[in-house]
């Protein structure tokens, strides 16, 4: 009798399995952390509803770096939605170093912080998106240009002839 | 933290000759930790890092470059790949678009990718440029001109360093940024006046602050020519080197469309240009500019009809007559400051008769208005707040004139030498700030009956007034006050010990120095409503 209650005063709750590009790592999340990412929330809405759970495979995106966005995504889970910094205050209002967020980010390794805003750019999860832009910002600023060219690999690719001519461009410090 | 940090930093990299002499420089910056619990993050490891790289505080740019890589190497070791040049175009622009130009100008030289995303998404992003927006991710101390003033006053010209920013640099940020906003009063002491020279990249030009920044006629000129769109225009303290008539005729002519003008603090200003001042003029602040001459603010007053604030401090070449008939033209006044102008009074008086539209009035140390110009006042039927410091021409008969500007809620009557019964006044008019600092003869019994029973007031200031105050304030606070709907604010001078008052919650008191700025002042705040912006 009490049992019989006990389930009908259970909402239905649908429920969606992602898979990793793996193909074994499942991960079941409810509507609330699927709906962050537009990608998925638009191809959710025109697919049928009638299963309890729906299961999308995401070939490209490993199963560490799932994990990864869905630790995010679940953090936010009942917060508002996100809006962007916009105005011309926008770039004031990035958030401290001791956010939530700067705190998830940083823990990563580098690797890990690249493969986790590739994955929020291809799953579209704004809120991801800039925050993974607010950190590698947080990681290029105050730095030297070789700094930079050091922290992310990168190859200055200008010829020598540009490479002096740059050098003498008047700068103020 | 930010001391210790700096000394660990300076260990750590090292024992060379160079780094021995920074590592004294940045201690002795340490010192003024005022300034550097500013600029350091809160993250300690940040801030060692970023010290190490922003070595360029501290020693001369030259040999930062060497150092910072040499740090890197040791700070920073290689990780697992991770290009930038790998994300996809619209991240690259994302990143760069929350950073400083400081900050971009470092990152779009790292390779042509990158550089071309800045040069192509980025530096269109930016309209505006200034102090903030060129340092305000760095680790560059944030601190106005206004601020740094305070600071020097109190010796500590170490604290701020600035980037040179320079003729050249502002060229090469015009080549890149489409900028409306231009304020670069901040580094009037690297620019010249061949800053102007530049000015051809910026056709579009809004809101220009030169303040501080010499600046000539053909200067003047080069600008008039390529920016004829401003609107608002800041030169504070910028013609000091000699007559610059010329310059500003062609800038009113050429610039129709100006509202705000600053030209306050220019003593080498006559006026001869005020004739080609632009009808749409708002704002005008001509405070110190003590040689401008009477027949010059008589052209303004012809030309600048639609006035609506004027700002007239320290001048003494104008009779009350010619007072009078420039007022009677500027029938659009809101607020009007005539201030510090110490002349005979044998003079008749200043008329405010013609202000349907006045809303503010400042009067302190002005010894032109006398008990017939408030009489005028009560032709102003907007007029909410009147500033009258140092009136000592005044005594209790001017309330009663007064009492008829029925909408006045502000009033200042510091330091007037005769003033003992204000409380039906402040009850007449339902006063919400009030402030009688340094009036002696208020006696105990009216700033009682002033706390207690004009429940309309919202701010007091009462400094330095003849009463004991232990003893008025607590009597004051003994009983609650119920017909009272605001917290009062109260700013009384500081005691030693502290005063022992009953606890009273309509109350909120704020001690202050003697001669000090008061917490709060009433005028401040309506004062920075002016110029009303759309």
């Amino acid at each position: 009798m009490t049992a019989t209650i006990e389930l009908e005063s259970v909402p239905f709750i649908q429920k969606f399995k992602l898979i990793a590009s793996d193909n074994k790592t499942e991960f079941i999340i409810d509507e609330k952390i699927l709906n962050q990412s537009a990608v998925l929330k638009e191809m959710m809405e025109i697919q049928d509803k009638s299963d309890t759970e729906i299961t999308i495979p995401l070939n490209q995106i490993s199963a560490e770096c799932l994990g990864n966005v869905i630790k995010f995504c679940k953090h936010y889970e009942d917060s508002e939605p996100y809006l962007p910094p916009i105005g011309p205050t926008a770039c004031l209002s990035r958030p401290s170093q001791s956010h939530w967020d700067m705190v998830f980010l940083k823990s990563l390794s580098s690797k890990q912080l690249f493969d986790i805003i590739n994955a929020a750019n291809f799953l579209n999860i704004s809120r991801l998106i800039d925050a993974g832009c607010f950190r590698l910002g947080y990681m290029t600023e105050n730095r030297t240009v070789e700094e930079i060219r050091r922290i992310f690999q990168e190859s200055g690719d200008f010829s020598a002839v540009e490479e002096e001519q740059i050098r003498n461009e008047p700068l103020w410090n | 933290m930010s001391e210790d940090n700096t000394k660990k930093t300076a260990m750590e990299s090292g024992t060379s000759r160079n780094l021995q002499k920074r590592k004294r420089k940045i201690s002795e910056n340490a010192v003024h930790n005022g300034i550097n619990s500013m600029i350091a993050p809160k993250e300690s490891k940040y801030w060692m890092r970023s010290m190490k790289s922003e070595s360029h505080i501290a020693v001369p740019p030259k040999k930062s470059r060497k150092q910072t890589s040499k740090n890197a190497k040791q700070v920073k070791p290689p990780e697992t790949a991770m290009l930038l040049t790998d994300l996809p175009n619209e991240i690259l622009g994302k990143i760069s678009e929350y950073l400083s130009f400081d900050d971009l100008f470092r990152l779009e030289r790292v390779n042509k990718r990158i550089r071309a995303v800045v040069t192509s998404y980025t530096w269109p992003q930016k309209h505006t440029l200034d102090h903030e927006s060129i340092i305000y991710n760095t680790m560059y101390p944030k601190i106005s001109l206004a601020e740094e003033r305070i600071y020097f006053r109190n010796q500590r010209r170490n604290c701020f360093k600035r980037h040179n920013v320079n003729d050249k640099s502002i060229k090469m940020i015009f080549s890149r940024a489409k900028i409306y906003n231009l304020d670069l009063s901040i580094y009037h002491s690297t620019l010249t006046y061949q800053v102007s020279s530049s000015f051809s990249m910026v056709p579009q030009l809004n809101v220009l602050n030169l303040s501080f920044i010499r600046l000539t006629n053909n200067s003047l000129r080069t600008i008039a020519r390529y920016c004829p769109l401003l609107e608002e225009v800041f030169f504070e303290q910028c013609f000091c080197d000699g007559k610059v008539e010329q310059g500003l005729e062609v800038l009113f002519t050429k610039c129709p469309n100006i509202k705000y003008l600053n030209l306050a603090e220019n003593n080498k200003l006559y006026g001869d240009s005020f004739s080609c001042i632009p009808s749409g003029l708002l704002y005008l602040n001509l405070a110190n500019c003590y040689n401008v001459n009477a027949n010059a603010i008589g052209a303004l007053a012809e030309s600048a009809m639609n006035l609506e604030t004027l700002i007239l401090e320290n001048y003494d070449n104008a009779a009350v007559a010619n007072f009078n008939s420039w007022l009677g033209k500027l029938k659009k006044l809101k607020y009007l400051e005539v201030s510090n102008i110490f002349m005979g009074q044998d003079y008749p008086s200043l008329d405010f008769s013609n202000f349907q539209e006045l809303e503010m009035l400042c009067l302190r140390y002005n010894t032109l208005v006398n008990a017939v110009s408030l009489k005028t006042l009560q032709h102003c039927p907007k007029l909410k707040a009147i500033d009258l410091r140092f009136g000592q021409q005044f005594d209790n008969s001017a309330l009663e004139l007064l009492q008829k500007c029925k909408s006045l809620q502000y009033c200042n009557f510091s330091n007037w030498a005769q003033l003992s019964n204000v409380v039906d006044f402040v009850k007449h008019l339902k006063l919400q700030y009030f402030a009688i600092n340094e009036c002696r003869e208020i006696s105990a019994d009216t700033v009682h009956k002033l706390l207690t029973e004009c429940v309309s007031l919202r701010y007091v200031e009462l400094l330095g007034l003849n009463i004991d105050y232990q003893k008025v304030l607590s009597n004051a606070f003994k009983q609650p006050c119920p017909q009272r709907r605001n917290i009062l604010r109260l700013a009384t001078p500081r005691a030693n010990p502290y005063y022992n008052l009953p606890s009273c919650n309509w109350v909120d008191i704020s001690t202050c120095e003697p001669y000090g700025p008061t917490p709060f002042s009433g005028f401040t705040s309506i004062r920075a409503q002016y110029p009303h912006k759309q």
